[in-house]
């Protein structure tokens, strides 16, 4: 009897393990830095990548449905450009100079949801004089381009970006720098 | 000895546990919300996804969007998928019930907005070698794509400048038509 339940314990553990890597694994191994310094993570779809199953399964997880392949490239960042953490105390100026070449669009998410409260896309967003495009980050109103970051603690950027044909898959990379400019 | 045993028991119980939740548990979560979007018209038929259901399913997509799917089951035959776009960009992706893409393409890609898309069952090793050989002529029109699952997604989404072109391009995407083929694939 004690050899009984002795080894349904080696086995319960040694499940609970198997379930606790992968809800780990799902959050870790899917998501790749684009660049060494780059603030933006992007999550790696491909048929060729050994981490797609673990990145499919992080959309999916979230009640959503991946980023098609050739079409969009999606990137998320917790984190500005000076490495701390993305938070709705604290404002935060966007720039892409130049202006992205193709259709994207910007969102913060947070606080438990993976829906969005504002979106801003390549259709809306007025560009500045010299080409850029400059999207403030705040809780408070600003004029311009402007995200309102979900209440609460730590929030998510996702940029989605158009790829201009399949040949570029893997190719584009998020232009927009994170810079934090109050808290 | 014995404690070696249940310790490699409890590590391949770890490895089945890891694999059989990163397959099993995303691809079940998938196939809720796509039961949950077409419970009212069921598989194989075209509907708009509503605001809510686009933001869910697709939050870094933008608001001002239409967006119509269809639930498509080729297990009891081929299924096809009709659109007549307006001018515009638009993208037609189409998932599997794994959350695989088996197949996209935009207004460049297509160079029409016209376009038919025929979904079939892909045939399994024992099929294909059964097969004469032949090269059989098809009397399908437009692109053919063959799927190992039997059921999955397809999703047609179309981004509006302004919220006046809403009505308009939501009418010309719910024209679409998803039905089980008459012809055989």
């Amino acid at each position: 009897m004690r050899r009984v339940v002795s080894g349904s314990l080696y086995l319960a553990v040694g499940a609970l393990a198997g379930v606790g890597s992968a809800v780990g694994a799902i959050e870790i191994y899917g998501a790749v830095p684009v660049a060494p310094e780059s603030p933006w993570m992007s999550f790696e779809v491909s048929p060729n990548s050994p981490v797609q199953p673990y990145a499919v399964a992080h959309f999916l997880m979230a009640g959503r449905l991946p980023p098609a392949l050739g079409q969009m490239r999606e990137f998320t960042s917790q984190r500005s450009s000076d490495g701390g953490v993305l938070s709705s105390a604290c404002d935060y100026e966007l720039v892409a100079a130049p202006a992205p070449a193709q259709w994207w669009s910007l969102s913060a998410s947070g606080g438990g949801k993976s829906e969005p409260d504002t979106v801003i896309t390549a259709d809306m967003a007025i560009a500045e004089n010299d080409g850029s495009v400059r999207v403030v980050v705040s809780r408070n109103a600003n004029p311009g381009n402007w995200i309102r970051p979900p209440a609460g603690e730590a929030f998510t950027l996702t940029y989605m970006v158009a790829e201009a044909s399949t040949s570029q898959a893997g190719g584009v990379l998020p232009a927009f720098a994170i810079a934090r400019s109050r808290c | 000895m014995r404690r070696l045993f249940w310790i490699l028991a409890a590590l391949f119980t770890g490895i089945a546990a890891h694999s059989g939740f990163v397959l099993l548990v995303p691809q079940l979560k998938l196939n809720h919300a796509i039961a949950r979007v077409s419970a009212a018209t069921g598989p194989n038929r075209f509907f708009m996804l509503p605001a809510d259901d686009q933001l869910r399913l697709f939050p870094s997509y933008p608001p001002m969007s239409v967006m119509g799917a269809c639930a498509f089951d080729v297990s009891q035959g081929p299924v096809e998928l009709s659109a007549n776009l307006p001018p515009g960009f638009w993208t037609l992706t189409i998932f599997d019930s794994t959350g695989n893409v088996l197949f996209t393409v935009n207004d460049a890609q297509s160079g029409t907005g016209s376009f038919t898309v025929n979904l079939a069952r892909a045939p399994s090793l024992i099929e294909m070698l059964k097969a004469s050989g032949s090269d059989e002529p098809s009397d399908l029109t437009g692109w053919k794509v063959s799927t190992a699952e039997t059921t999955g997604l397809a999703v047609i989404w179309q981004p509006a400048v302004d919220a006046a072109e809403l009505p308009s391009r939501s009418q010309s995407l719910a024209q679409s038509l998803c039905r089980r083929s008459p012809k055989p694939a």
